[in-house]
């Protein structure tokens, strides 16, 4: 999990709400995002309430999974969602090479093949922030 | 009852920014994405890029700040189109905004536009905003560190400019470890280390961004 060390400090010294929302700017614009998504397929499936929401984080979005917690409390009130719960699953910054076809997950942020040293690679996962799926009545 | 969605939230960034992509190509007009921390020098590279390249090409600019105009104010003087996005404490630029701003820009008697993005090494990374070219700022006075606490902007940058190496004998910033941990994350990253309120190096970041404009033309 580099890169998202200092929020995390940011987290620790903070206690009021207020505080807590001003930290976490950046997570609630996306959970607004996500909200609308979340009511959007409620309503197609006549969903009155939604229970649980299962999400998809990836590590290379350089969110603190308990800040998007935090955040999806705070935008949660008041709408359809109000007594879900979020269930959140951190997705490694994996690579596959494009040379060897070696796939390997990130370590210590060197962007070479492990097998083969080449530098062409992509990024096969990492970047999700996705919504897998919500569970409702 | 179980609903499968299986959705990005930035879905709608994406799609907003590819719509981007499509208007720019089609006025034939490069945009640039600015990305640093507050006070790494966005500004001022800016500045020196209008003053030097003016003569030569049309350039229009997009501020994006949490709040006032005052970066807009500092690019006014150059006669450019410049579009101020206040994102009212918010921590980067969206598709959306630049979509309404390219609007607002004669985009028929551009060059290119260079989108000044909020000071930030993080949020902003993960938002498209259709931008041909992103550029990835930092400067001495951070600290040689930047590579390492965050990789994913220069991952995803195509080029790094390194600002204030003219206060590099003031700092303890080690360019030598700079360059080695800028390599491990992005091995073929093109590097350019400049002074934008000295003016060096920063001929070879104009040739860069001439090279970029003339090859689409």
């Amino acid at each position: 999990m580099l890169g998202v060390r200092g929020s995390l400090i940011c987290f620790m010294g903070s206690s009021s709400p207020e505080y807590a929302k001003l930290n976490i700017m950046h997570e609630l614009r996306i959970m607004h995002d996500m909200f609308k998504i979340i009511e959007e397929a409620a309503k197609e499936n006549n969903l009155k309430k939604v229970t649980a929401v299962s999400f998809m984080l990836g590590e290379a979005c350089h969110i603190v999974p308990e800040f998007f917690n935090t955040a999806f409390d705070i935008v949660k009130e008041n709408t359809i969602a109000s007594d879900s719960k979020l269930t959140i699953e951190v997705i490694p910054i994996k690579m596959l090479c494009k040379i060897c076809n070696f796939e390997f997950a990130i370590k210590e942020e060197e962007y070479a093949c492990p097998k083969c040293r080449s530098l062409y690679l992509v990024l096969i996962s990492g970047k999700e922030l996705v919504i897998k799926n919500i569970e409702g009545e | 009852m179980e609903v499968k969605i299986m959705r990005n939230v930035l879905d709608k960034n994406q799609d907003k920014a590819d719509e981007n992509k499509k208007i720019l190509r089609e006025s034939n007009v490069i945009m640039l994405n600015l990305i640093s921390s507050p006070g790494a020098g966005k500004t001022t590279i800016l500045e020196s890029l209008c003053n030097n390249m003016a003569a030569r090409f049309n350039i229009g600019v997009i501020e994006g700040d949490a709040y006032t105009d005052r970066d807009a104010q500092r690019l006014a003087k150059f006669g450019f189109p410049v579009v101020q996005i206040n994102t009212e404490g918010g921590c980067h630029l969206d598709s959306f905004s630049i979509n309404k701003a390219l609007g607002e820009l004669p985009l028929e008697q551009l060059d290119i536009v260079v989108v000044e993005n909020v000071g930030n090494l993080i949020c902003p990374t993960s938002f498209d905003l259709g931008e041909s070219y992103r550029v990835a700022i930092l400067s001495t006075t951070e600290g040689d560190d930047k590579p390492a606490k965050y990789p994913m902007v220069l991952r995803d940058a195509d080029i790094v400019v390194l600002n204030k190496t003219d206060l590099l004998e003031h700092t303890n910033f080690n360019l030598d470890n700079f360059k080695s941990d800028l390599r491990k994350l992005n091995p073929l990253i093109p590097l350019f280390e400049v002074s934008a309120i000295q003016g060096h190096g920063m001929e070879m970041l104009e040739t860069w961004v001439s090279s970029i404009i003339l090859g689409t033309k």
